[in-house]
């Protein structure tokens, strides 16, 4: 039975100039674990809003769509959009409480949507004091408490870290097995689901490129940066899974051991931190419980560790928008109001950098408030590729776009440290790899970076030194081949496919050197 | 107070906040600011208690000192300013008029705190359901505007603005942060408004699934209150205020009037009690 049917689509905004779905032909079946993959701005999302007729954008609409199952469920990309009351229960019973149905009736659904989900000792919170995590779980409950048959999720995972990413999709492959319900899901990392979906779909500028099942999906060119590490890793074959890529290397003869690279040695200290310690309030948790740490001229440090640990209060701190009660900061040996050393931060929300309705604007005003020439606007917005997007509002950007004007607005204030809160969030692989390639370009002018992220891959691929923050703490601050060659259950898939197998590995270009075969590179 | 039905804690909350609103007398605004700080050291403590006495006394204390400097009224000349008479009574007019308006704002902060948004909803929604979600989404959204307001000021601090100190630009920056702020909840609304249609929000009448029945101990209180509320009217038309001007004079039916309105401070102050006393003595300690 199918539950979509899409015939000959095309849809096309208002307000653009060329359509941003074209000719789409699919189907899914009832039941069916279905990813919808593609780069940011490829029309995922307006795919997904168009599947349930309630949310559809305003634009042009042709060709031909079926849905045959009446109740659809839709989580947006940010829990906190789709969100229209203060706490967990009133989320909850805001959907059965407008579907005419009994008082009793409402109250069976949310209790048996809160049993089923666990998220009983969340319900009198208000929702802004829930963690990312627990903003997705309520979302989704919001969503199945009116028991969907399709379930469309845009982008689930992309401000999780790595270990709630796992058991949210542990959860929602559970709804797919245990409920039966069609899920169709957006999303750019195959890190997740895609060894269990049935099908891949991949979108590319608004057209269909691709829609295979996942082991077929793996051999397609178009999809090579999207696929899990263990695809990338085998040339030939079709690991999916950290499992199945341990068995494909035990099978296959091996070097015991890569060599590990050499760490560039780094002088300039440029940023210390010294045992800093910052709470909320007198009487709370130490956010930061003595945590040092040294970054030097040149140096990319990546401080990686799970959501609501720390990491963003951290750089807050750095950057001095925190004072901490204990310890001190330095900015080239001096405190940040002596010294001539400069930092700038990106916060991870970067549309909260944009005051003016357009890019360009923003920029100018930016510059005109620090005393700068204006010229020096559209000089950023070309050196970092995106003159094109200069008249846009910041509202209208896509992820990696925004993240790169983002970028740029930050740097017009000539930083010798850059401050970055989660740079690849929501970021497809392949704008991933360029604002990281942008980084190390940075790095080489003489900069210094820190990032905090939860995406260990980028951690792994552009670093030059990583640390791991956990209780408050800087657990482990080293160069990034020894970090990930020791690292055990907190690391890349690649690390976790080659643990006691071979030796320093820790990116798909080691394992396939590994292999003795050609690397990416 | 969560024994009672939200209905019987709103009656209550009105009931002190009509009077406090609509009688001027010296002694029964006393009794109301006294009776809502009572209210409030049994319910949150007595770090919210301390707060919100510090507070009204700073108002009254603002309301009293200033009242004299617009009003010259009154017999008892303290002194002159600008060879105007600065005059006991106006400035005891000043002192009810800060007792009141803190009177009021603890009864305010006490509702907010007595009944949460779902009850709110549930009152208000047998009456009109768009303006009760509307006051709920707006009560909730404030904080929402704050924290977005902190976040973009911070956001920009961080990228280099908000490091020059002259009040232009500091002005500027923060009517443009302001700006940006009023972008993003144009932004919010649109987005809530969609996941509003997406849950089926207008295609049928909304039901309240959590509401409960009035008991006889709660249509008991709100008939009391009403009766206490209606009195303290009649006190008050039969001469119930005080009359600062040319002195000061007690109303003939002054007494009465505060006696009613401590009548209607005594149900939430006898609940919160009884509660905090179960609190203390009942539960189990660990």
């Amino acid at each position: 039975m199918e539950a979509v049917h899409i015939k000959a689509l095309n849809f096309c905004y208002n307000s653009a100039s060329s359509p941003a779905l074209t000719d789409i032909t699919l189907s899914v079946g009832a039941g069916e674990l279905v990813m919808l993959m593609g780069s940011s701005g490829s029309g995922k999302t307006t795919l997904l809003r168009l599947m349930k007729s309630e949310t559809s954008p305003l634009g042009r609409l042709s060709g031909e769509m079926e849905i045959s199952q009446p109740r659809v469920g839709y989580l947006p990309q940010h829990p906190e959009d789709g969100f229209v009351s203060d706490t967990v229960r009133s989320e909850i019973l805001f959907a059965p409480e407008n579907a005419d149905i009994s008082p009793a009736e409402v109250r069976r659904l949310a209790a048996e949507t809160i049993s089923r989900f666990g998220i009983g000792r969340l319900l009198s919170r208000p929702l802004s004091s829930l963690s990312g995590g627990e903003k997705q779980l309520v979302s989704l409950c919001s969503v199945m408490v009116m028991q969907p048959e399709i379930l469309l999720l845009d982008e689930p995972f992309s401000r999780l870290d790595p270990v709630t990413a796992e058991s949210f999709a542990s959860l929602i492959l559970r709804v797919n097995r245990e409920f039966g319900t069609t899920i169709i899901i957006a999303e750019h990392s195959s890190d997740y689901l895609f060894a269990d979906c049935d099908r891949v779909l991949f979108l590319e500028n608004g057209r269909l490129a691709a829609d295979l099942a996942p082991r077929s999906a793996a051999g397609h060119p178009a999809l090579h940066d999207y696929l899990p590490a263990a695809a990338r890793c085998f040339s030939g074959h079709t690991p999916l899974t950290v499992r199945e890529g341990r068995e494909m290397l035990n099978a296959l003869p091996h070097a015991k051991e890569v060599p590990l690279e050499k760490s560039p040695v780094f002088e300039d200290v440029l940023l210390t931190a010294d045992d800093l310690r910052f709470s909320f309030s007198r009487s709370g948790e130490d956010i930061l419980d003595g945590t040092s740490l040294t970054l030097h001229k040149g140096e990319m440090l990546s401080v990686t560790g799970a959501n609501g640990c720390g990491k963003t209060t951290l750089l807050r701190v750095l950057a001095g928008l925190l004072r901490p009660y204990s310890g001190r900061v330095l900015y080239g040996g001096k405190p940040l109001k002596k010294s001539a050393v400069k930092a700038a931060m990106l916060p991870q929300e970067v549309t909260d950098l944009f005051l003016q309705p357009t890019v360009i604007e923003d920029y100018r005003y930016a510059l005109k408030a620090m005393g700068k020439p204006e010229s020096a606007a559209a000089v950023m917005l070309e050196k970092l590729g995106c003159s094109h997007l200069a008249d846009m509002h910041p509202y209208d950007l896509s992820g990696g776009e925004a993240q790169l004007c983002g970028l740029g607005r930050v740097l017009l204030c000539d930083p010798q440290i850059l401050l970055l809160d989660e740079p690849t969030k929501g970021l497809d692989p392949v704008s991933s790899a360029k604002t990281g390639r942008l980084l190390r370009t940075f790095c080489d002018e003489g900069m210094a970076v820190l990032t905090v992220t939860h995406d260990l891959d980028f951690a792994a691929e552009f670093s030059h030194t990583c640390a791991l923050f956990c209780g408050g703490r800087i657990e482990s601050l080293m160069p990034t081949p020894e970090f990930f060659a020791a690292s055990g259950f907190y690391s890349t898939a690649v690390r976790r496919i080659a643990r006691d197998m071979v030796k320093n590995a820790f990116l798909p270009k080691h394992l396939q050197a590994a292999l003795g075969g050609e690397t990416d590179d | 107070m969560r024994t009672l039905h939200p209905l019987t804690r709103l009656a209550a909350v009105t009931a002190l906040l009509l009077i406090l609103m609509f009688c001027r007398s010296l002694t029964a605004a006393a009794a109301g600011l006294l009776g809502g700080l009572l209210c409030l050291l049994l319910h949150s403590g007595v770090r919210s208690f301390a707060k919100a006495l510090g507070g009204c006394l700073c108002l009254a204390a603002v309301t009293a000192i200033t009242d004299p400097l617009v009003s010259h009224r009154g017999m008892t000349v303290l002194l002159f300013v600008n060879s105007r008479a600065y005059t006991l009574e106006s400035m005891l007019y000043g002192l009810q008029l800060g007792l009141s308006l803190g009177g009021v704002t603890i009864w305010l902060t006490l509702a907010r705190r007595l009944l949460n948004d779902r009850e709110l909803l549930s009152l208000f929604g047998r009456i009109s359901p768009k303006l009760a979600l509307t006051v709920s989404m707006t009560l909730g959204f404030i904080p929402r505007l704050i924290k977005k307001q902190r976040r973009i000021h911070e956001a920009q601090r961080g990228a280099g603005l908000f490091a020059d100190n002259s009040p232009t630009t500091l002005m500027q920056e923060h009517s443009a942060v302001f700006g940006a702020c009023i972008a993003w909840s144009a932004e919010a609304a649109a987005d809530a408004a969609r996941s509003m249609n997406g849950r089926g929000y207008g295609k049928h009448p909304s039901v309240r699934s959590d509401s409960r029945p009035l008991a006889r101990r709660d249509m008991l209180l709100i008939l009391a209150e009403l009766c206490i509320t209606a009195a303290a009217m009649v006190f008050t038309v039969l001469g119930g205020s005080t009359q600062f001007y040319p002195t000061l004079t007690f109303g003939r039916s002054e007494p009465h009037l505060t006696a009613a309105c401590v009548c209607a401070c005594l149900p939430p102050v006898i609940t919160l009690a009884k509660e905090t006393l179960q609190w203390k003595l009942y539960t189990s300690k660990h």
